[in-house]
């Protein structure tokens, strides 16, 4: 990469620190115990306080050279709350030291919930760390793939976390709540049930494949869209409510960028990737479900006590994902709502043949909720011209 | 192949930029407000799905 392609790159703006690298859950669905990529195996259990000083180093040196008015730092694991929580506060201080005062610095922190109690938020509240914890839908719903290595489920344990989160007390501490999306539930039960918690964000998550592996449910005929029917009728729950119940984003982002925004999701639109992720002994990887399509999908060969973050964003795969609609497969390019798609998640266009350079597995369900969408929104806002054919 | 027609209805959207006043109630113009109002200086481009 030359100097001016450096300088022309996009600087990171998220940072994802997995400061504990097991879990105390065994997800059957989970990206990083039980696809392709191993290596959570060979890595140690907790970050050291040595891997944090150098990366929170790493992250005040790059806001610095690139002048970042913000970044998001987003503890992750594993299960991070198995970090304790003197690791979580000493990470946040050192990051805190390390980045300039003019730069903002958003936390957040993605948990299954079970170990989330009073003394935990009480230390959230100091840092301003914002918690989202995963949840499926009811008990049946949920314990399907959210249980213990005994089998036992997760749903009853969650359920006292999601209550503090709710409480007045740490209500501004509640980031929402991601839910991976399963064709054996039903989309407005879950949708209904989640709501219950009073989340400010429903984050639906379609599960991981690609097309060597596809989706759980996900057929090869391309005329059928089981996961765009299951995601419509969330969609058409919340957009026909009264008032705004909650927000989704995917829903939202899809919104934006049919008219002209941005996206607020990974998943969607042709955001150029500004994701870095740090694993427990120091490695530099790209974002981690890539570790859904390949042993080593995800990294870069890099580690921070020996290669800053712009050596990163010179890395061919990062490289690559910043080039926007050009990186994409021609079938995508051809696309007329390539746009707004994107070409769904990367780690969703994997074949083991040819890469990433394909349409996501979810291609027919794409476009047939964002048809969806468009045709909703066109009802709904003043459109140029006449509209026909909604789709609806 | 997926079949391509009704794409007119994407494009005949109006731009956010277009949309400042006389939006009807519901949720769909709380969310094309709040989209309008939103300040997206130095938020991430590809924000982070595993992560609400």
């Amino acid at each position: 990469m030359t100097r001016g392609e450096l300088e022309e790159a996009t600087p990171f703006r998220q940072v994802l620190l997995k400061v504990h690298s097991r879990c105390n859950l065994s997800c059957d669905h989970c990206y990083m115990y039980e696809h392709a990529d191993q290596s959570w195996r060979h890595r140690p259990m907790v970050m050291s306080k040595r891997i944090i000083d150098t990366t929170a180093a790493r992250i005040g040196e790059h806001a610095e050279r690139h002048g970042l008015g913000a970044v998001v730092v987003i503890l992750h694991g594993g299960e991070p709350l198995l970090a304790g929580a003197h690791t979580i506060d000493y990470t946040v201080r050192a990051i805190r030291r390390a980045v300039p005062k003019t730069t903002a610095i958003r936390y957040g922190l993605q948990t299954n919930g079970l170990l989330l109690d009073a003394r935990f938020l009480d230390l959230f509240a100091q840092h301003g760390i914002e918690v989202g914890v995963s949840l499926d839908g009811d008990a049946e719903a949920n314990d399907r793939h959210r249980r213990y290595a005994d089998g036992r489920g997760s749903h009853t344990g969650v359920v006292p976390a999601l209550r503090l989160l709710q409480s007045q007390r740490y209500r501004h501490l509640y980031g929402g709540i991601l839910c991976t999306v399963d064709l054996y539930n039903d989309p407005v039960d879950v949708y209904e049930h989640l709501l219950g918690f009073e989340p400010p964000g429903i984050d639906l998550l379609l599960p991981h494949g690609n097309w060597t592996k596809p989706p759980p449910g996900r057929p090869d005929d391309q005329t059928q869209t089981p996961y765009a029917e299951w995601l419509i009728s969330v969609f058409d729950r919340w957009i026909n409510a009264p008032r705004r119940e909650t927000r989704i984003r995917l829903f939202e982002s899809i919104i934006s960028l049919l008219l002209g925004g941005r996206t607020t999701s990974e998943a969607v639109g042709l955001g150029k990737v500004d994701l870095i992720t740090i694993e427990t002994d120091g490695a530099i990887e790209q974002g981690d479900t890539l570790k859904t399509t390949a042993e080593g999908a995800a990294a870069t060969g890099l580690h921070v006590a020996r290669n800053s973050f712009d050596e990163a964003l010179a890395h061919p795969a990062i490289h690559g994902r910043q080039q926007g609609i050009a990186a994409l497969s021609e079938i995508c390019r051809r696309c007329p709502i390539v746009k707004i798609c994107g070409g769904g998640l990367y780690a969703h266009r994997y074949r083991v043949d040819n890469g990433f350079v394909n349409p996501t597995v979810y291609s027919a369900d794409m476009f047939r909720l964002i048809r969806h969408i468009a045709g909703r929104v066109a009802l709904g806002l003043p459109v140029k011209g006449p509209v026909r054919g909604t789709g609806v | 192949m997926l079949a391509y027609d009704d794409t007119d209805v994407i494009s005949g959207l109006p731009r956010l930029e277009e949309l400042s006043e006389s939006l009807p109630e519901g949720v769909l113009a709380e969310v094309v407000r709040e989209l309008i109002d939103r300040d997206s200086i130095d938020e991430p481009q590809t924000p982070f799905q595993n992560y609400v």
